[in-house]
């Protein structure tokens, strides 16, 4: 691959033409989305960035509750081939 | 993990909301509700199905989260079996966090939860992978970006294979 996929928080902050700790204190609220992957390092996904970026916020749906036939299968198509049938 | 119904419906809305948040376009219409599927025998279970954008049509890499809760009382159900998994289509792999059969895999190689993990897709050197427990499904979502945005391709070969 390819293109990152991922940018860190001084990335995201040049993106934003903010500080970094703007940035950090924004993943620290909760307002941008960003995987800790080490204590030290915090990767912000493109596709996430490009969700606060662009100044959407994913609102909450409803949920519906709907009655089965059947129990549900876990652990049917183990293996890839299985769960997604060519 | 245990929960009423009611918040079983709220951590369904919130761990979807969390998969959109991080910019996974769900398989479904924008304003359409979640469904919590109820069985026979009273589980409750659901599928969040969904697609990381990457300008391609069809996009490349695939996500999943489904659970299946059992009563435990009337008004309760506790998270029994979960599969978390990613389809990366671009890079070639595919991994998978799983519990699910407990029994069988207990009495099988003493554990709980295991993983997959396939590369290329549909090759794996393992058939089940040790794995560490997901304690919810919000740290099911966040392992499953993790791995995507993680710039190193899981080696397969290299994990630890129970069989």
């Amino acid at each position: 691959m390819n293109v990152e996929r991922y940018l860190t928080p001084a990335e995201a902050a040049a993106e934003l033409r903010v500080s970094t700790d703007t940035v950090l204190r924004l993943i620290a609220s909760g307002d941008l989305p960003a995987l800790r992957v080490s204590p030290r390092i915090i990767r912000i996904p493109v596709p996430a960035f490009a969700v606060f970026q662009a100044g959407r916020r994913p609102t909450r749906r409803a949920v519906v509750r709907r009655k089965r036939p059947t129990e549900t299968a876990f652990g049917v198509g183990e293996r890839t081939a299985e769960r997604q049938p060519a | 993990m245990r929960l009423s119904i009611s918040d079983l419906e709220d951590y369904l809305s919130r761990v979807a909301e969390l998969l959109e948040r991080y910019g996974v376009v769900l398989d479904l219409d924008p304003t359409a509700p979640l469904v919590l599927e109820e069985s026979p025998g009273g589980a409750l279970s659901f599928v969040l199905r969904g697609f990381l954008p990457d300008g391609r049509i069809p996009p490349l890499s695939v996500l999943e989260v489904r659970e299946s809760w059992r009563r435990v009382t009337p008004d309760e159900v506790e998270r029994w079996e979960y599969e978390y998994e990613l389809l990366d289509h671009e890079r070639g792999f595919r991994r998978g966090f799983h519990r699910h059969d407990s029994e069988d895999f207990i009495r099988q190689f003493d554990v709980v939860v295991h993983e997959h993990c396939e590369r290329p897709i549909g090759t794996a050197p393992c058939a089940h992978i040790e794995g560490s427990p997901m304690r919810d499904g919000y740290r099911g979502v966040d392992v499953l970006l993790a791995t995507w945005v993680d710039p190193v391709i899981p080696d397969c070969a290299a994990m630890t294979c129970l069989g």
